[in-house]
């Protein structure tokens, strides 16, 4: 039978209409039937011992962590392209890296910004990013090693697997570590938000497992090189996300708490402290370095300039709402009016925080498949040990924490993941001592689901893949082009020389941004420019006299590109 | 705090708004429906795993060893599990004219009569496989008809009997299995078909059949293995029975049924040492089925006067229909027919595309795959292999062949509906259960793998069955309205035929007898008859007649005089009762039979 026809057979997925009588729910019944049996037949003549092997090899098992989801990602390339940025955010952090990549902290105001105007990005007193290097770094790298920005954010990916594994080490035993670090793969490789985006997630979850993977290391051992590790997660966790930072500093003073008891432990580790700073002071002088060479000021970051000047990002809920002290475009101007509604107009009151706080519950189910939700009370149980109730102590931090922000992503609490990842294996852990079939059959479950959508996306049945991906949730794999950027590069692409695109907005236009830059405006091979209007944009034509000018109009159903009149 | 109080105080409804919104970000855990649903499995699937082993297991081994126990459980469960849906699913209405036909039966047995007289003004009760003359009868064999009013009798309704031979077929399938496995896997068997062909199965939510035939497949496949064993005469009698059942039942597929009995013995033919023994037992299975050959004879005569005519014979000679079998020529009426009779007859002879031709034959043989879905759940497919590798052995040899021996016969009929082959469900249990019992010897590098992949599987049964079980319970929620569409064969009913509920409760609210001249507009489908009576006409508190027109009626209403007289327009939506006035009616206009039939698309 050739695949067409396998297709074919559940094509039709009404019961009398399909030709061996399945419905949907049948098909998907059989699916999983089979998964589950392949995985426990396999499981322990093959899989276990070869696993348990590995799993001792911190070296392969780290090589192979990294590997994997980069290699399950690019095996998608075919149905699934490289992602292309969306979002402001996207673009802001590209924009941090071509600025990194200029061996820049920040690029020089351009003559013409008015026409670059955009979100999350300053214009004055320097032309830069408002958020921190981290992710921009991250990009860098891997922008000028495999010649493509996505390739840092697929080895940060990567890497945060890999690392799983080495901070699970720490904590159980290597098979359960090696356990750990598939489900990390899993969750957050190939389908995930982080894989298939540029706004980060990894590096500050890679800074997450640095950390976390360290203290239990540090407080038995001593050694310089868990303190180095655990100053290296600090500080990559204070260059991507600075706010939460103090959560996570927070949680790692609160790990060594019983050593206060125990003097010769805390001399030990004291005696680590000296190291633990100094290996994070890098990249606070590079925080300062960056302030100040956007805002002018050593302790301004560029988003509070960004908040006086634009009025976002909002203010934390303590705070009132900011005002901006710039004029705005049309679509700040929505922006800020949309943020300042989210943060609400008066400062929080405990209801409104409370309601904020349970509300959020709902995004930890991207950190746990849905199966691993049974693991938890077993979890629960495991916090008799100090160390565990810690490790809840601590996401509870982080929650409470990030609460005083009026938005919330997932990459907030980013550095978090190799702890949910743990609070699923010491709870499958427990399950598995009292009976190892059910934690068995929650594993396979897990494997049953990646494996589910991680076929039905590798399936070049594209009917099949509109008609169940509808159900698939918490994965953000790059669904088409629903903007029409993509088409919209694609055509610039293939055009030669150089090009100025105006940009002219509907008024019914949301705030849906299409002018982002590089770093180096005039060198860019297309420049993205607002429309200002006949007499100013004629300004801007004269200064780019070698370019060919387009009016994009991204309303437009789908978006118009012309040659500018 | 009782159960109730919370129930009422909402602690519990919090608990199903958790997951009344699917978008993720609505809801309060961040599920879609899909992780709802994994979910939902996974808890079912680590619940049994810890379960399994120190709990289920070890009770269910004792337990199947003790047959009687097993059967009268095994009996009792589907029963007890579709009362306890009654408050969402109340006790199914018939709809379709099978049903109506088979009731007819049960009533006719139920005045100790095998056929009715022809009544004086028989034209105005026309209606689908029915025959007024010579006889008014059903035109089907009495076995359904009979379990039903066996239920009638004893329970007060005709449902009565379908719930009493779907508890009977659940506890004969393990009675069945025990002679081909261990009691053990019997068991198992057992619960599959309470699964499979309890609660939520057509069988038994219609007044079809199913069970009856296929309690007598189990009576005669679980009596062949213990009669080649011992040739004991208690066997004997089980075959007889279920011979005999299933004649009542399935005169055609019974053709097959004794076909394979015949093939089943063939090996001890040629031992001439246990000629004797057999010979012994086939007189005393044939003496056992012969009331039922009898009873046959003497309905042929009854109804259509002669003993070697079944009445459905005569039906396809009156009416043309049910159609002929696939390579005998198409039938012609010869009477006259109604203009919804005609348009049925004109339906039938659709099913048949021309003249039968080998690839026309097996082209409908590949296309019947599909319903045999009915007797698999989906994860049962996986075993089907491993059963394959049990054919090595003769006696599942024998299975493939009579499995083989009942769908290439009954493909030789244009139509098909589960039940036809309902004397070979335990066959289909066994080949399940073979199948399950084989993937739990493997052992693969020395792991004894295959048995947790088995349980695994029926694991996986049990959820489904659980899953589906509960949106049934939970009928009016949310979820399972949104659930519901993707359920698949069970055949329970929703929203039981509202129309005709709601002409008989207002004829209810009614005293005293009533006559119901049903006037169908010119767009009527013609499979929705109204015209169904009891076996005594003249003695029903309702009878239903087609309007003849006013000349026509007066005559009716005539016969009837103590009758209060109501005119319904079923095409009427919802369907119009009023005092009838003898007033003209509109000229019919002729409408071409419509492509549906709805026991194909049900």
């Amino acid at each position: 039978m050739r695949p067409s026809d396998l297709s074919d057979l559940f094509r039709l997925l009404l019961p009398r209409q399909n030709p061996i009588g399945f419905g949907a729910s049948d098909l998907v019944e059989l699916i999983i039937a089979a998964l589950l049996v392949a995985l426990v037949l396999t499981c322990r003549p093959w899989i276990e011992p070869y696993a348990r092997k590995l799993a001792e090899k911190t070296g392969w098992s780290m090589l192979i962590l990294f590997l994997l989801p980069i290699v399950l990602r690019l095996a998608l390339m075919p149905t699934y392209p490289v992602p292309s940025p969306s979002v402001s955010d996207d673009f802001s952090y590209i924009l941090s890296a071509d600025t990194v990549r200029h061996f820049r902290l920040a690029n020089p105001t351009h003559p013409f910004h008015q026409f670059f105007e955009t979100f999350f990005v300053l214009q004055e007193p320097v032309y830069s990013s408002i958020f921190p290097l981290g992710q921009g770094i991250a990009i860098a790298l891997g922008w000028v090693t495999f010649g493509h920005p996505w390739a840092g954010v697929a080895i940060s990916v990567g890497a945060f697997c890999a690392l799983c594994y080495w901070m699970l080490r720490a904590w159980t035993t290597p098979g359960w570590a090696l356990i750990g670090g598939t489900l990390a793969v899993s969750q957050f490789g190939p389908l995930n938000q982080w894989m298939n985006s540029y706004w980060g997630g990894a590096i500050s979850a890679i800074a997450g497992c640095l950390v976390f993977g360290s203290l239990p290391r540090l407080r038995d051992g001593g050694r310089r090189r868990d303190a180095a590790l655990l100053g290296a997660g600090l500080g990559l966790h204070l260059l991507t996300r600075p706010y939460e930072s103090v959560f996570l500093l927070a949680s790692a003073l609160l790990f060594f708490l019983p050593l206060l008891r125990d003097r010769a432990g805390l001399r030990k580790v004291l005696k680590a402290a000296g190291i633990v700073v100094l290996s994070t002071l890098p990249a606070v002088a590079l925080m300062l370095f960056q302030n100040h060479a956007v805002t002018g000021n050593w302790t301004t970051l560029p988003y509070m300039l960004s908040r006086y000047q634009y009025g976002v990002p909002a203010t934390l809920t303590l705070q009132p709402n900011p005002i901006p002290h710039r004029e705005l475009t049309r679509e700040q101007q929505l922006n800020y009016e949309i943020q300042s509604g989210v943060h609400g107009q008066d400062t929080d009151s405990w209801s409104s925080y409370w309601a904020r706080f349970w509300n959020r519950l709902r995004y930890h189910r991207f950190f746990l498949l849905a199966p691993l939700y049974l693991a938890l009370p077993f979890f629960v149980v495991a916090m008799r040990e100090y160390r565990f109730a810690w490790v809840a102590g601590s996401i509870l931090l982080f929650n409470l924490g990030s609460s005083f922000y009026s938005y919330f992503y997932t990459h907030y609490i980013a550095a978090l993941t190799c702890l949910f990842v743990l609070v699923a294996v010491a709870g499958l852990e427990r399950l598995a001592r009292f009976n190892s079939m059910a934690a068995r059959m929650v594993l396979f479950l897990c494997a049953a689901h990646f494996l589910f959508w991680y076929g039905l996306h590798l399936s070049p049945d594209e009917g099949l893949r509109t008609a169940m991906t509808q159900y698939e949730t918490w994965d953000t794999i790059n669904h088409g082009d629903p903007e029409g950027r993509i088409a919209i590069n694609a055509r610039l692409g293939q055009l030669p020389g150089k090009h100025l695109v105006f940009v002219r907005y509907w008024p019914q236009h949301d705030f849906e941004e299409w002018v982002h830059n590089a770093a180096d405006i005039d060198s860019a091979r297309v420049v993205w420019a607002r429309d200002l209007g006949t007499a100013e944009n004629q300004k801007l034509q004269r200064y780019y006299p070698d370019r060919h000018v387009w009016l994009l109009e991204p309303d437009f159903r789908p978006p118009r590109l012309a040659p500018y009149q | 705090m009782n159960v109730r109080r919370l129930w009422e105080n909402g602690t519990f409804m919090f608990q199903f708004d958790l997951f009344r919104s699917f978008l993720p970000l609505r809801n309060p855990i961040g599920f879609g429906a899909s992780d709802f649903i994994e979910f939902t499995l996974a808890a079912l699937l680590v619940l049994f795993a810890l379960m399994s082993r120190p709990g289920i297991e070890r009770y269910a081994n004792k337990l199947a060893g003790k047959t009687a126990w097993c059967m009268l459980l095994l009996a009792v469960f589907p029963v007890a599990l579709r009362l306890a849906l009654l408050a969402h699913h109340p006790v199914p209405s018939p709809d379709i004219y099978d049903e109506f036909s088979h009731l007819l039966v049960a009533d006719t047995l139920r005045h100790f009569r095998l056929a009715n007289p022809s009544h004086p003004l028989r034209q105005f009760f026309e209606t689908f496989f029915v025959l007024q003359e010579p006889a008014y009868s059903s035109i089907y064999p009495i076995g359904q008809g009979l379990a039903m009013a066996l239920g009638r009798m004893l329970f007060g309704i005709p449902w009565g009997g379908v719930l009493l031979f779907s508890g009977a077929f659940c506890a004969l399938c393990y009675w069945m299995l025990r002679g081909w496995t261990t009691p053990g896997w019997a068991l198992l068997g057992g619960a599959l078909a309470v699964i499979e062909f309890g609660p939520l199965s057509q069988w038994m939510n219609s007044y079809w059949g199913g069970a009856f035939a296929a309690t007598a497949g189990c009576l005669v496949f679980g009596a062949l293995p213990r009669l080649s064993d011992n040739y004991r005469a208690r066997n004997a009698v089980w075959l007889g029975l279920g011979l005999g059942m299933h004649l009542i039942v399935r005169p055609y597929e019974s053709i097959f049924l004794f076909a394979s009995v015949i093939l089943f013995f063939m090996p001890t033919l040629r031992q001439a040492g246990r000629l004797r023994s057999l010979a012994r037992v086939a007189a005393i299975a044939v003496l056992v089925a012969a009331p039922a050959v009898l009873v046959t004879l003497l309905h042929d005569k009854q109804v259509t006067g002669s003993w070697t005519t079944l009445p459905e014979m005569l039906s396809k000679y009156q009416y043309g229909v049910p159609a002929s079998f696939t390579f005998e020529a198409d039938l012609v009426p010869h009477r006259e027919l109604t203009l919804q009779q005609e348009q049925e007859y004109k339906a039938q002879l659709s099913f048949r595309s021309g003249s039968e031709t080998v690839k026309s034959y097996l082209v409908r043989l590949a296309y019947r795959m599909r319903f045999y879905r009915f007797f698999f759940l989906a994860p049962l497919y996986i075993v089907l292999p491993f059963f394959l590798a049990a054919v090595r052995e003769r006696r599942f040899l024998w299975i493939v062949a009579t499995l083989l021996l009942f769908a290439l016969g009954v493909n030789f009929f244009p139509a098909f509906q589960t039940h036809y082959i309902a004397a070979a469900t335990c066959l289909l249990l066994l080949a399940a259960v073979t199948g399950l019992r084989q993937l739990d010897r493997l052992r693969l590098r020395g792991h004894p793998v295959g048995a947790d992949a088995a349980r695994l599987i029926v694991f996986l049964c049990v959820a489904h069955f659980l899953f589906w079980y509960a949106m049934h319970v939970f009928d009016a929620s949310d979820v399972s309205v949104a659930m519901r569409q993707y359920e698949t064969w069970n055949a329970i009913n929703h929203r039981n035929p509202e129309r005709r509920s709601f002409v008989n409760q207002q004829l209810a609210q009614t005293p005293g007898k009533q006559l119901v001249i049903v006037r169908y507009w010119p767009q009527h489908i013609f499979q929705d008859e109204w015209v169904y009576n009891g076996a005594d006409i003249d003695d029903s508190r309702i009878v239903w007649a087609r309007d003849l027109g006013p000349v026509e009626n007066e005559k009716l209403r005539r016969y009837y005089p103590d009758r209060a007289v109501w005119l319904l327009e079923p095409d009427a939506r919802p369907p119009k009762l009023s005092r009838y006035e003898p007033a003209p009616p509109p000229a019919p206009v002729k409408v071409e039979p419509s492509i549906l039939r709805l026991e194909q698309v049900r």
